[in-house]
């Protein structure tokens, strides 16, 4: 999915605006990212979990990835 | 047709009876760790927790007795306010206290005036309400924001959890909750305000000056007997609890052979007969001598049977948590299941047990329908 936006929140925005039921799995009741989730930015894990203000290009590929963390 | 909902580490198994006994009829959320279920006598309604690792908290809904399933709204913290942003909501252990629903750790029916009436209890402690089956939940505010919160800590968890929400079939504004650790809790005017009512119960393993402080006990679980409702039996980290009188006042019974564990069942029409399940201690949570039996009950705890006919009596390592014991709304038929994922099942009060599987996933929880 192509979107646009400057921040991985922004850009994670409107992929919860097409597909409202991820909006749950990825984030926790205030909005951070989940603590067994991980997202990559151009294969860098992003730094900002709790606003998700990391940066993001035009070009950038956002990966939302099951930390190894949360298995059972 | 009866069946018994298996709720566990792994998924929802549903058993039915056959020919050749209790069988599983069919599974659901395969993988998946389902921490409890609800089956609603009102419409029929059947509710799953679902606690993923990864994706937090679910919430799932039956409407054909579990050939199919729903996802629906789970229950979720509003946004933090900006005064606790800034201030902290912090614990009487100066941690800061998580507004995200970490578990659903009790679901209950509501009043029979409100057939779409739920409520639900969590770890971190948060109470939350729905009206309309499940399609949407609202946080108790009251008791969340109630100043004797802050007291409460984790008993099983690292934060505190309502795990038994008992309404009053008298009178559905009347709703009791059972707190680890955080004693029990009442409200008469369905949540609007709450009242602490611990008193009796006491807990030998904290500061001497803390003992008897109603706030920090831990109740394992409580359960209500249906026809009887002022009689109330909980199962306490320091030992079993008995209330006659709607839990204004705790008694300590004493149950052979240990009073530690986790789960307790009351029979729905007799307040004076009521199942354990043992282990040694807090700190050797298995039975003792390594033979699993059930201690029952039927004169309100002056006496008790130790029940092991078909039960093994060697060699067992089976911690039974404390929503796998149920009673069926007959009260003849119990079951339980273990961490170690043995079910067993009677159909004569505990008399006699069957095996009804040695293989399933560690078990959370046992709901009886029909």
């Amino acid at each position: 999915m192509s979107v646009p936006g400057e921040t991985v929140r922004a850009a994670l925005d409107h992929v919860f605006d097409a597909l409202p039921q991820v909006r749950r799995y990825v984030l926790d009741d205030q909005h951070a990212l989940r603590r067994h989730m991980t997202i990559f930015v151009d294969g860098r894990q992003v730094q900002d979990r709790i606003s998700l203000s990391d940066a993001v290009t035009p070009e950038s590929e956002i990966y939302i990835m099951q930390a190894l963390s949360g298995g059972r | 047709m009866p069946h018994l909902l298996v709720s566990t580490r792994k998924g929802l198994f549903v058993l039915a009876p056959s020919d050749a006994g209790w069988r599983i009829d069919k599974s659901a959320f395969l993988g998946d760790r389902v921490s409890l279920t609800l089956a609603d006598e009102r419409d029929g309604c059947w509710y799953a927790a679902l606690d993923h690792g990864h994706f937090g908290i679910k919430l799932h809904r039956s409407r054909d007795q579990g050939v199919s399933w729903q996802e629906i709204t789970a229950p979720a913290y509003p946004e933090k306010p900006k005064s606790m942003t800034d201030e902290g909501d912090v614990d009487a252990a100066g941690r800061e206290v998580p507004w995200n629903v970490e578990l659903i750790w009790s679901l209950c029916a509501g009043g029979s005036d409100k057939p779409g009436e739920l409520w639900c209890g969590t770890i971190p402690g948060g109470l939350f309400h729905s009206t309309d089956h499940g399609d949407s939940w609202t946080l108790n505010q009251p008791l969340w924001l109630h100043p004797d919160r802050k007291e409460w800590f984790g008993g099983g968890s690292e934060l505190p959890g309502i795990h038994s929400i008992c309404v009053d079939p008298r009178d559905p504004n009347h709703v009791l909750l059972a707190v680890s650790c955080g004693g029990v809790w009442q409200t008469y005017d369905r949540g609007r305000s709450w009242v602490l009512t611990a008193d009796g119960m006491f807990a030998n393993y904290m500061p001497p000056d803390r003992r008897d402080d109603p706030r920090i006990q831990d109740p394992h679980l409580m359960v209500q007997c249906r026809t009887q409702p002022d009689v109330l039996w909980s199962q306490h980290h320091n030992g079993v609890f008995r209330s006659r009188d709607s839990g204004q006042r705790w008694e300590s019974i004493e149950v052979p052979p240990s009073s530690f564990g986790f789960a307790t069942a009351v029979h729905p029409d007799d307040p004076n007969t009521a199942w354990f399940v043992p282990a040694i201690s807090d700190e050797h949570r298995v039975p003792v001598d390594g033979a699993l039996v059930v201690a029952r009950t039927r004169d309100g705890g002056e006496q008790f049977e130790v029940l092991s006919d078909g039960l093994p009596q060697q060699h067992a390592y089976d911690l039974v948590f404390r929503h796998a014991l149920a009673v069926d709304a007959s009260g003849a038929r119990v079951a339980f299941g273990s961490t170690t994922g043995n079910l067993w099942l009677s159909e004569d009060q505990g008399d006699h047990w069957s095996a009804i599987s040695a293989h399933l996933p560690p078990i959370y929880a046992l709901t009886f329908v029909g």
